[in-house]
């Protein structure tokens, strides 16, 4: 096998939370690595403040969506039926911003509507868990306890995990480094592991002065990337943005052979390499491949899920305390809809998620109200902050052609035509997130929150989950890539992000199935292009 | 035309819809921590000119809906009209306007800049902490950590 050379085996496009693990699976089997990755790489203990603003608002923050100059405006996006986009540039990608919730699929969605078993997934599965690593939590915040006191007052049951065909409440298996231990001062190495800080959406920088690969939220700046970088057969180039897939064709066959992508400063470079792995996202993915003017079967950019995220609030006559502990540390499973689960957050995060729906309206369902809250109605919300448990609702979403990722006419920035990302919901889903909204409320009011203080926020669709757009399957005329995750028309290029899931795995959180994925396909790689 | 100072007022009037404070509320809100401030600088971020271009349109949208009546003039439930109307706006970029107004507005009370310095750094306890009394961002928390086993 060959070695780092200035062709490298592999080149990978972004640095997320599946391109890092590529990166890492391939350099440790031998071959020479290249990632190139439009943000940079962030140092957490001193690059993270703590504070909400600061951190992800969507201008000029640590997080947005935009060039390294933050004094430059963010890329325009266009969108249509959807609320806030999330992608975030940086090693780590969208999980430097994460709730690191690691569950499996659900199994039937996989057996459905994938080009492989369930059962296939389940080594590599195994395999990030026990790498990043991921734990069940072993105890729980006052917001979790009043979670499953809410779900057990109703009849919702307990389920085992990891493998979930039946509904019932768990223990949240987090990406998150074990809880530590109480120590004085609360520093490293004195203390190392999961503080319960509280701050697991705003940017993991916990515990105090560890180092990187210690801090205890997985996302893959502080787990995969390093491990990559150990083998010294991957090289990260940071800031740097990929504006073309270049391919050649050769006897009839479109291969990959470079890619083109712009520095810091604005110049353009070539970087050649055997095999390119796109993990940009399934928003950056598809726009990238329309951009480049690869083979559009008509169904690239298709089929955009996102779990059209709920959230519901009560108030409690005693205190909650959302911020305290990990993000979530409890969830309820619903096979066939979808699931719920606590979820703690700051005053902004909690007052932007719950108070942008439609019209506000009152006496339909178990809510005192649905919609928007402003005004006083939203001041006397926040007031009852700290006594309030909210649960995000995620729903097992259908695929539609109409959700979709484009080109937008007519708007660009300095890289290529700006994305047009457009969400449709099918009455099915629809139901499903009323069914599951209304499940949740009952948990509430279960747990002895106010009856008169549940609010359903009705919240827009937006892409905290994203999947689909560059869907997997056998068939070369409705899916993108192959079981291997090789594009059907273009050899030697292959993705390995989220885009690629043929439905939204029935609800759960994606990012270890995303991770199992790509650590197949990795395996894939090698054997099609560099067994020896 | 109007003046800078009425610009700001208008802006000023819009984040009172989303955080109204005195004298709308019993509580401190967007008018009482000069909202506009926070707002306007982000608005001009985005586009140079949309922080006196959109209290023009707002101006515009309520003399023709309220008998020639400016926006700030219009009561709290007036005003979010305008803002509705504003977001199923012909022009299909107008229409994500309020949600930026309300993200922002929003954030000028919840987020942390009502106690930042002009560098950033956290000098006071936001009023948006103060209102929700959130402890801030945390470097542990003791209670909820393992006991030592030694
Ligand atoms: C607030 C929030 C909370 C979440 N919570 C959870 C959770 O609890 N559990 C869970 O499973 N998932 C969660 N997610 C989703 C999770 O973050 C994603 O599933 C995961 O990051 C997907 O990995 P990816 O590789 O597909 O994409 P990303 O992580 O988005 O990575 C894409 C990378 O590609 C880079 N890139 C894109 N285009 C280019 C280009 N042209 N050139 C160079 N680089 C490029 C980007 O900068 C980025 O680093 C959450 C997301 C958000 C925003």
């Amino acid at each position: 096998m060959a070695t780092k050379t200035n062709m490298p085996d592999v080149l990978i496009v972004g640095a997320g939370g599946t391109g890092a693990v590529m990166a890492k699976e391939l350099a440790e089997a031998g071959l020479g690595v290249v990632v190139l990755e439009a943000g940079p790489w962030h140092d957490p203990q001193r690059e993270f403040n703590g504070l909400e603003w600061d951190m992800f608002n969507p201008f000029d923050s640590l997080f947005r969506w935009g060039p390294l100059d933050r004094t430059k405006t963010p890329w325009p996006r266009v969108r249509d039926g959807i609320g806030l986009l999330f992608q975030t540039p940086g090693v780590g990608g969208n999980t430097l911003h994460y709730g690191a919730n690691h569950p499996r699929a659900y199994m039937d969605s996989i057996e459905t509507d994938w080009p492989f078993r369930y059962r296939d997934l389940v080594p590599y599965y195994y395999k990030v868990e026990e790498t990043l690593p991921v734990q069940v939590p072993e105890i729980a915040a006052t917001k979790d306890e009043l979670f499953i006191k809410g779900c057990e007052a109703i009849g919702i049951g307990h389920v085992a995990g990891p493998d979930i065909r039946t509904s019932g409440w768990r223990m949240q298996p987090n990406a998150i480094l074990p809880i530590a231990e109480d120590a004085n001062p609360l520093v490293y190495p004195n203390t190392d592991g999961c503080v319960q800080c509280g701050e697991c959406i705003v940017g993991c920088r916990n515990a105090e002065g560890a180092p990187l690969e210690r801090t205890a939220k997985r996302s893959t700046n502080v787990s995969y990337a390093p491990l990559a970088l150990k083998t010294k057969r991957c090289e990260f180039r940071t800031g740097v943005f990929v504006t073309q897939i270049v391919t050649e064709e050769n006897e009839g066959t479109l291969r990959a052979r470079a890619v083109q992508y712009r520095e810091a400063d604005g110049s353009l470079k070539e970087q050649e390499a055997r095999v390119i792995v796109m993990a940009c996202g399934p928003v950056e993915t598809p726009r990238l491949w329309l951009s480049s003017g690869l083979p559009d079967n008509g169904h690239v950019g298709k089929y955009f899920t996102t779990h059209w995220f709920d959230y519901i609030t009560g108030v409690f006559p005693h205190e909650v305390n959302m911020f305290e502990g990990q993000t979530s540390m409890v969830r309820a499973e619903f096979p066939g809809y979808g699931f719920f689960e606590s979820q703690g957050a700051g005053p902004l995060t909690f007052a932007l998620a719950t108070s942008m729906g439609p019209k506000a309206v009152t006496g339909e369902g178990p809510w005192a109200l649905s919609g928007r809250t402003w005004g006083s109605a939203l001041k006397r919300r926040m007031e009852a902050y700290r006594r309030t448990l909210m649960l995000v609702v995620c729903v097992d979403d259908d695929g539609l052609a109409e959700s979709s990722v484009s080109l937008a006419p007519g708007v660009a920035d300095e890289n290529n035509p700006a994305p047009l990302v457009r969400y449709r919901a099918s009455d099915q889903t629809i139901r499903r997130r009323d069914w599951l909204s209304r499940r949740a409320a009952e948990v509430l009011i279960g747990a002895g929150a106010d009856p008169d203080s549940i609010h359903r926020a009705d919240a827009p669709a937006s892409t905290v989950h994203q999947h689909g757009t560059m869907r997997m399957g056998f068939d070369p005329s409705r899916s993108i890539v192959d079981p291997n995750g090789e594009a059907h028309g273009v050899a030697h290029l292959f993705i390995c992000d989220t885009s690629i899931f043929p439905n939204g795995i029935g609800g759960p959180n994606p990012t270890l199935t995303a991770q199992a994925v790509a650590t197949m396909i990795s395996e894939r790689i090698v054997a099609r292009y560099f067994a020896e | 035309m109007s003046t800078p100072e009425e610009n700001a007022l208008t802006i000023r009037a819009a984040a009172e819809v989303f955080v109204p404070g005195s004298p709308h509320d019993p509580t401190p809100g967007a008018a009482d921590v000069h909202a506009e401030l926070f707002i306007s600088h982000y608005l001009d971020f985005l586009i140079p000119g949309l922080a006196t271009g959109l209290p023009d349109l707002l101006n515009e949208l309520s003399a023709a809906t309220f008998d020639g009546r400016t926006f700030v003039d219009l009561s709290p439930d007036e005003r979010l009209t305008i803002l509705d109307q504003l977001s199923t706006h012909d022009v299909e970029q107008l229409r994500e306007l309020p949600l930026v107004l309300g993200l922002l507005s929003i954030a000028s009370v919840y987020g942390e800049w009502t106690g930042q310095d002009a560098e950033g750094a956290l000098t006071r306890r936001p009023l948006g902490w103060q209102l929700t009394g959130f402890d801030g961002p945390s470097r542990g928390r003791r209670k909820l950590l393992r006991r030592p086993e030694h």
